[in-house]
């Protein structure tokens, strides 16, 4: 199948190629090379294992495409709708994959990173496919887009998303802002200052995040810190790719319940029946009940 | 010949649909080496780059830290390295926090209710409990200040090891 994504490499490496250069003049702490290879590696090892399971995923859309009522031609219309939708589509899968500790468990690899530049962007999960994130498309070919369209329209969401994880652009213009997902914006979403935690969702256009009320604009008051909330303090790429899932693990050995089973696999990252360990919502509310948004 | 415009457009659209199709995910081992070697080169121009570094200044920035990275922790007092690669932030009230550079960015972990010291000379080896973070080492002015700060965290639930 085409794969824009393929033929971005050189794109990708020269920009960062062109970003580290820039690290170099401005604030070398912007890059790690330790964290720079570990980013890339697991970008390396998410290739991998998305080639492995290409097939798999492609049959299945073809599968659930013939069901479609009506199937929708290669027309720019139809290209331009898809886009969109899948735009749509990828705003409600990175929603639950913060929300939902199994979805979570697969996309931390990508916030694992405590820096935030284009090789952060590169981080990406390795189990995706495990963890079935490939169902939040489906109702694409329900509708009735091929999957090939939907796969590209994909591809070329992904390859935006890379040059918005830097710190050497401030601010795009007003209008720009405004509708499109930006570098300012996406900081928000890497950022674990209590007022930015799970905000921000959006890959290519924002204004799913107006429109459903996860948008927050960065402040040059509160800075961004990236990472996780529990930042890993390692560079082991096995552990940041499987961390979480060893985390479920062993939280449903111990649980006793299928209240806590479920809990635990579906529940929000950090949740507990306890309660004796932290969400993003019980953080917000600490740090608001210290008066952290007054100003 | 196609015959009709519409046929023509329909031949047209299934040529698309094939060239987008193509032959499924298979992966070309070519890439594959290329994208390995770009990972590797693209980490050595970071490193001749010199890029990195990264410290934590001294004890009051070790304490703002450690308020930032653990929600709801507030600062006591603080004691920075002196290599400024990582810090011992003790509470106002419950287990110490501390703080180690990671990259170039500080990484941060409450201590357990237990855990265990090494004094060495002027350095004090904090064992965090979390294997893949690691233990935390402290280098201080002497081998006294070593001694006052492993009695601190005798008193905050460190066991030294003999």
């Amino acid at each position: 199948m085409f794969d824009p994504i393929t033929h971005a490499v050189p794109f990708f490496i020269a920009l960062v190629l062109a970003e580290m250069l820039v690290a170099r003049l401005r604030d070398r702490r912007r890059y790690c090379p330790r964290d720079t290879l570990t980013s890339l590696m697991l970008g390396f090892g998410s290739t991998v294992a998305g080639a492995l399971s290409a097939g798999a995923v492609f049959w299945l859309a073809m599968q659930v495409w013939q069901l479609a009522p009506v199937h929708i031609p290669y027309t720019w219309w139809a290209w331009a709708l898809c886009f969109v939708l899948d735009d749509l589509a990828y705003y409600a899968f990175h929603r639950s994959a913060h929300r939902v500790r199994w979805f979570w468990a697969s996309h931390v690899i990508h916030h694992s990173s405590q820096h935030y530049n284009l090789s952060t962007a590169l981080r990406q999960t390795w189990t995706g496919f495990f963890s079935a994130a490939f169902v939040f498309r489906l109702p694409l070919f329900l509708l009735g887009f091929p999957p090939a369209m939907v796969f590209v329209c994909g591809g070329i969401n992904l390859i935006y998303q890379f040059w918005i994880h830097t710190e050497v652009i401030d601010r795009m213009p007003r209008w720009f802002e405004a509708v499109m997902n930006t570098p300012s914006h996406h900081r928000v979403h890497h950022a674990t200052n209590p007022r930015y935690l799970d905000r921000n969702y959006a890959g290519v256009f924002i204004v799913w995040d107006k429109l459903f009320g996860s948008f927050v604009a960065e402040r040059p008051d509160d800075r961004p810190r990236y990472g996780i909330v529990r930042n890993l303090g390692s560079f082991n790429i096995l552990w940041a790719a499987f961390h979480e899932w060893v985390g479920i693990a062993r939280d449903i050995v111990s649980a006793r319940g299928w209240r806590s089973h479920l809990g635990y696999l579906f529940g929000p990252p950090g949740w507990t029946p306890d309660g004796s360990r932290d969400t993003s919502d019980s953080i917000r509310a600490r740090w608001l009940a210290q008066g952290g948004g007054v100003s | 010949m196609a015959g009709s415009a519409a046929e023509r457009r329909d031949m047209r659209r299934a040529r698309r649909h094939r060239r987008l199709v193509g032959a499924g995910g298979a992966m070309n081992p070519w890439v594959l080496l290329g994208s390995l070697a770009g990972v590797l080169g693209l980490a050595a121009v970071a490193r001749l780059l010199g890029l990195g570094g990264g410290r934590i200044a001294d004890a009051a920035e070790a304490c703002r830290l450690a308020e930032a990275h653990v929600s709801g922790f507030v600062a006591g007092q603080g004691i920075a390295s002196l290599d400024g690669q990582a810090a011992l932030v003790l509470a106002a009230a419950g287990p110490p926090v501390v703080l180690k550079v990671h990259g170039a960015q500080p990484a941060a972990r409450k201590l357990p209710e237990h855990f265990r010291i090494n004094i060495v000379n002027n350095t004090i080896i904090i064992e965090t409990g979390d294997r893949p973070f690691g233990a935390v080492i402290l280098t201080l002015a002497d081998a006294a200040a070593a001694r006052d700060t492993a009695d601190i965290l005798v008193s905050s639930g460190g066991t030294p090891c003999v």
